[in-house]
């Protein structure tokens, strides 16, 4: 997806580690103020509790910025293995939620696991797309 | 769709390296176009024509 020589490549790389810096930053924050104990109002808990995802959403941008500097065919690529891994990653919690609830033999899947699994899908679901077309 | 991509590249003794920078495309998408896997937008079709100075329909054959 990246290049060394590519300029919006570097662009992209650089915005992404500053939002992947900031998430882990804010991330570390969140977790010391909710563990401390120091708040009680469940409104503000839950705020900050989903604070990390603001500059999680920044690298979002720096991605979408990104996808818009690719050329049609690398876009293709992308829309098609995210396409993909979306509807692998829906239609199997689909049909986890199902067998989950009809035994108590499978254990719950928190809903956090959901956006590494797309992200992991479709990083897997593009090396075969991109492999058709050699 | 059949095309005369590699045929003009290697008339004009261009890699897919080169013709990609000229159209300021990646490789990858050359590539994809030149093997008929991957059909260009009408606008990537028209940068292709002016590159090689040539028209639409003297490099695409949409019957192929």
């Amino acid at each position: 997806m990246t290049s060394a020589s590519n300029p919006h490549a570097r662009r992209y790389m650089l915005h992404m580690f500053l939002a992947m810096a900031g998430y882990c930053a804010v991330l570390f924050a969140s977790i010391t103020v909710l563990r401390g104990d120091l708040i009680g109002n469940d409104w503000l808990r839950i705020i900050i509790a989903i604070s990390p995802v603001f500059p999680a959403l920044y690298g979002l941008h720096a991605m979408i910025v990104f996808v818009r500097s690719m050329d049609e065919f690398n876009r293709a690529v992308l829309a098609e293995a995210t396409m993909i891994s979306a509807g692998a990653v829906s239609f199997l919690s689909f049909a986890y939620a199902f067998a989950q609830q009809a035994s108590d033999l499978l254990p719950e899947i928190g809903l956090i696991w959901v956006l590494p699994a797309i992200v992991g899908g479709q990083g897997l679901a593009a090396c075969f797309v991109r492999g058709r077309y050699r | 769709m059949k095309n005369r991509l590699k045929v003009l590249r290697a008339e004009r003794n261009w890699s897919q390296a080169e013709l990609a920078e000229r159209a300021q495309v990646s490789r990858q998408a050359i590539n994809a176009v030149e093997t008929g896997k991957f059909d260009p937008s009408l606008p990537l079709a028209f940068t292709l024509a002016e590159v090689f100075g040539l028209r639409i329909e003297d490099i695409f054959d949409p019957k192929g």
